[in-house]
Parts: C-alpha cells; structure tokens; sequence
C-alpha cells in the first residue's frame, strides 16, 4: 500500500508486516492452507499453529464442532503430532515462510510445557512461543491453570525460564478466569513477553430432540462473531490494569473478528495486534482481506483529519476514548 | 469421554502433498429446483469445479451469499442472493456438499440436498442468476481405478453423489447396479420407475434407467413395487443369488447403514469404499473437527479427518 500508510509493528521483538495473525487451531501446522490457489502467506502478519503437546494426542470423539448463532462450538481435545514431529516435519517446511510463525504450546502438567517448550527452544525456527494456559476442551488441558493468577504464573515462569530469553513467550489466556486482568498481570510479572486473549468461551449445545449434548465431549470453547463484546471487554480490561501497573506488554486481540473493522476495535480496546480464528473457515483468505482493510481505514482517517499519526496503526493501539 | 492415552501411530499429518489444488469460484445459479419432500436441485455454471471434480470428492459452499461481500471496500460487490433475506437465521460456515451430477462441456454441475438445518435452508433460497461461493475440489473422491462390476448402495439422501459415480463409472465402461434404501417415497430425491427386474424388485430408479444402471429400491414403508424394508435386505438377497464377490462396493447413507452395510460386504468378500459425512470445520485439514475412527494396522487405530483423509475410505479401514 502506499501512500505513507503504515501497518508493520513490532509485538514482544517480533516484527510483524501487519498486526493480523491467523489464531491457534484454524490453520493447522501453516500446511494445509497451501493447497489454496489463491493463497497468499505473505498477506499477513503470521500464524500461530496448532496448540503442541509432548506426546501426540488423539483428541476427543467426534462430533467435535457445531455452528451455533453467531458462532462455532468446538471440542476437538488437542489432537496434534506432539513435538517431536512438530520439529522434525513441520518447521523445516516452514523455514524462510514469508510471515511470522508462532507456535503454540499446551500441556496437562506443569513438566510437559517446560519440557516441550525446552525442546523448541533448543531447535529454533520459529518466531514466538504462545503458551495456552486456556485450552476448555482437555480435562487438564490448561484452563485449570489459566483461571487463577498464582497457577497461571507457576505455569508461564517455567516456561520462561525454560526458553530464557531466546524467544518470546505470549500467554494465552481464558475467558472463563474469574479476574482476567489478575491473572494477566500474573503471567506479566512471571516474565510474559506478550499476552494474547481470548481463547474460546465454554459453552454447549443440546440436541433437544435425542435430549443430548451436540458434542461428544458435551463442553465446547465457543468463537465466532458471537462472542467479540466479550473479548474487547477482556481486552480493554487487561489493557487498563496493565497501564495501571505501569506494564509495558503487548497484547494480542482475538474473539470474533470477521472485519478490518472489527480488527480496528480490538486495537482501539489495547491490544497491539490480533488474532482471526473462526472466520478462516468460511474465508481461508480473510487474513489478507483484514489487513488491507486496515490499510483502508487508516486511509479514509487521513483523508478526514490530514493528520500523519493518522496514516499510523500504533497510534491507534488503546486509543479508545473512555 | 477424555483420552489422555497419547498414540504413537500416527501417520505424519503435515504432507499435504499429492492433494488437489483448491479454487475459490463464483459459481452462478442457472436453475433452482424444489424436488420431492424437503429435498432441492441446484444447477450451477461452476466452469472451473466443472472441469476438475472427480465423483466422492465435495465442494465447499459458502450459504450466505458470496464470501466478497465482506469486504466490500476491496472488491466490486456481488449481489447476494434475494432469498436469503427470508431466512430467520443465516449460517456461519460452509457446508460440504457432493456433487449429484457434472457436465463439464457446459461447465455445469448440479447439488442435490435435503433441508435439514441452515445451511441447506441458505441454500434452497437461492434462485436462478444468484452467486455462489465455492472452495474446491476438496478431499478424497473414490478410487476408480478398478475394473469389476460396481454395486453402489445408496441410504436416502446418499444416492445424491452416487448418481455422480454411476455417470463415471458407466462412462469408463463398467457395468454398475444400484441398490438404494428410502424410508417412503416422499423422503427419497428421485423419480422411480417399475420397469426393473432384479432382485425380484420392480422399483427402480428413473435416472439409473436412462443412463444405463441396473436398479433396485427397498422402502420401509413399502410402496408397491419395492422391496419392503432396508436396503440391507436388498444387498442379502444380492449376496445370495449373485458372485458378490467379482464386485466393487461403492456406498453413501446414514452413518448406522453404512456401519451395517460395510458389515454385511466385508463378511462377504466383497471389497469395498464408503463415502462418509461429518460436521466440518475448514474443509481443508486444517481445524481436525470431522474426525471418523480409522484403523492403521492390526488393531491400533486413530482419528482421520474426513476433509482430507477421506470423505471416502475403504470400508475396511474405518472403524464403524
């Protein structure tokens, strides 16, 4: 884009080319997605892959997902290739991918993330390492740890202290924590790089007439346009404690994002860049078509006030007028 | 229902190698047919998934106009389709459908589905000139390199991309029999005709007759002319007068059909590939929702995704 538009930033020393990355659990391992004719990697800021355990995982029976109003419930339980495989047939694929690449761990004890993060750090490859402490759909799947602020932290020291500075940590957290802004500045003061929310908000859905629940799993992490006001409440939440507390740590938005409109609120609320899930389902390409919508809006900005901050997206992060 | 058990069996998921490119076409509705009971026709100018669909793979379709729409700030908007300011609701996602019959001269392809949530309600609201947002070719279509007879067995509305296989197969010179199982006449898509003769049956179906199957329909509720019953009990009698075992099963329906079905052809000798159908997330391997149990060797098994894996597999790999 020209015009003196400016969209690249920087989130926890990771330069992106734009502030929207494809979340966790949409696009797989970064693979899948080049099958598509028209695909275009290099639109975006980048991709967090699929949330990695040690072991491979089986994941839960299906039916795993149903679409709801305004949203998708889904209970796939970490089906995923374990770290092993992660090291040895995903990331040399992705060596010199033309976007950032950020990876996603998760873990049913506080040894399982250290050691998978201490593998990854060792390898390299990657951009980021995003910690899910918030994952609703495993037993112990991280959101026991990412509802209250001391296991939250327990969780995100180790892991920092596992990748010691090698590369930058972003927790992941939960809707459901009872004091979201607590456990954020928790995972801050455990040494956090980042925080990026939300993850999916629990919830299920009935099939009235067999008198059961539609998932196998009968709970599900809900996502989707249905529920953005919950995110931008959670952001705008975290922001402000953060500010508070005089944290200087980036967040990540995500919850429903369909528009660069919607990315734009989530930036104005605080957060530094985000995250599109759900809506990559329906439009493998909705990435690429937030960012230079962004552009877009910043332009029509411009064009209104004739100010030059305006051409700028990191003027607008938290800029929200209370 | 949790499985912490983690499996070592895995086959690498990360080599999407070999798989079809996936196009992203602006299809247009040509014509827009309610069929018998909630069942609907759509014929549309596709050119592109025209030319590329092979018989068991499916396109995903977007049910809420097309996908530009979104963005209208950045492409010329399309226009959505009328009826679907009817609806109460409107879905979310795509929806996988197979196709029911393609003529790739014209650069056409027709849907056959039946109404039984939003997406397929979206769906039947579009009228003729309307856009529609396709993705594809997606997954696994069925293996046709075989030469034996062909016995496709169909339940309700899995006859819709068995129609499509027929067509193939007769084209590449195969001989096929169709079996196919409705719960009455209402909740079956096509027209059926009593000029068949096989199995002691003389319901057929019209379009099997015209393009040159054999045919024969078990219906529960016992119209006359077909065989009362499941389709189950067709493919018994089929067992017992016919060398089942000289054919290649093809077969679609509800989950528990298939299960029996894949069963009854097994125990038989019979080889065979089933095209399955689940909730899907991305349709393109990415989101490991549409899971079915499948075996690897011997006894382990895991988790395949339907979109890519499959949607169709050998009736003996799948863990019904």
């Amino acid at each position: 884009m020209t015009g003196g538009v400016r969209t690249n930033l920087e989130v926890a020393g990771v330069s992106l080319k734009n502030p929207v990355l494809i979340a966790s659990g949409v696009c797989g391992y970064g693979l899948d997605f080049r099958r598509l004719a028209d695909y275009r990697p290099e639109a975006v800021g980048g991709l967090v892959l699929k949330g990695t355990t040690l072991k491979p995982r089986d994941g839960n029976p299906p039916v795993r997902l149903v679409e709801t109003a305004g949203g998708v419930l889904n209970s796939i339980g970490l089906q995923n290739i374990g770290v092993d495989a992660l090291i040895s047939d995903v990331l040399p694929q992705l060596a010199g991918n033309s976007s950032a690449v950020i990876l996603n761990i998760a873990g049913h004890e506080m040894g399982e993330y250290v050691t998978v993060a201490e593998r990854l750090a060792a390898v390299g490859g990657f951009n980021a390492l995003e910690v899910n402490i918030s994952c609703p759909n495993v037993a112990k799947g991280g959101m026991a740890f990412g509802t209250e602020p001391c296991t939250a932290a327990e969780v995100i020291g180790a892991v920092s202290r596992a990748v010691s500075g090698r590369f930058p940590v972003i927790a992941k957290l939960s809707s459901a924590a009872g004091d979201i802004a607590a456990v954020g500045l928790a995972c801050v003061q455990a040494g956090a790089d980042a925080l990026s929310l939300i993850n999916t908000v629990p919830g299920m859905a009935i099939d009235a007439r067999r008198r059961r629940p539609v998932l196998a799993n009968g709970v599900g992490g809900l996502s989707g346009p249905a529920i953005k006001p919950i995110a931008l409440l959670r952001v705008r939440q975290v922001f402000l404690a953060l500010k508070k507390a005089h944290k200087n740590i980036p967040l990540i938005g995500m919850g429903g994002i369909v528009t660069a409109e919607d990315a734009m609120e989530f930036i104005l609320a605080g957060a530094t860049a985000v995250q599109i899930g759900t809506a990559t389902f329906y439009d493998p390409q909705i990435g690429a078509r937030v960012a230079e919508g962004l552009e877009e809006i910043l332009l029509d900005n411009y064009r209104c006030s004739g100010q030059d901050k305006d051409l700028d997206i990191r003027h607008y992060i938290g800029a929200l007028e209370d | 229902m949790e499985n912490l058990e983690p499996t070592n069996n895995q086959q690498p998921i990360t080599a999407p190698a070999g798989r079809d490119t996936v196009l992203h076409e602006i299809g247009r509705v040509i014509e827009s047919l309610p069929a018998y009971g909630k069942h609907h026709i759509l014929r549309i100018h596709a050119p592109k998934s025209a030319a590329v669909i092979k018989p068991g793979q499916f396109l995903h379709i977007y049910c809420n106009g097309p996908i530009v729409q979104i963005s209208e700030r950045l492409v010329d908007p399309v226009p959505e389709p009328s009826g679907l300011k009817r609806l109460k609701r409107k879905p979310l996602l795509r929806r996988p459908i197979s196709v029911f019959r393609r003529d790739s001269d014209q650069g056409e392809i027709s849907i056959l589905f039946r109404q039984v949530g939003l997406g397929t309600e979206a769906l039947s609201a579009y009228g003729a000139g309307d856009n529609v947002d396709i993705l594809g070719p997606l997954g696994r279509g069925f293996d046709l390199d075989g030469d034996a007879p062909a016995l496709l067995i169909a339940g309700g509305i899995g006859i819709a991309p068995l129609t499509a296989l027929a067509a193939e197969l007769l084209g590449r010179g195969r001989s096929v029999t169709v079996l196919a199982g409705m719960r009455d006449a209402l909740s079956f898509p096509l027209l059926l005709d009593n000029s068949s003769t096989i199995l002691g049956c003389k319901a057929g179906i019209a379009l099997m007759c015209e393009m040159g199957a054999v045919s024969a329909v078990a219906s529960e509720a016992g119209e006359p002319g077909t065989h009362p019953g499941l389709v189950t009990g067709l493919l018994e009698i089929f067992l017992e007068q016919e060398r089942a075992e000289d054919y290649e099963a093809f077969v679609c329906g509800p989950g528990i059909m298939m299960a029996r079905v894949s069963k009854m052809l097994t125990e038989a000798g019979v080889p065979g590939q089933a095209l399955l159908e689940e909730r899907m997330g991305c349709g393109i391997g990415a989101c490991m929702a549409c899971v079915c149990r499948t075996r690897t060797r011997g006894e382990e098994t895991k988790y395949s995704r339907v979109c890519v894996d499959g949607p169709v597999f050998d009736i003996k790999e799948v863990v019904w």
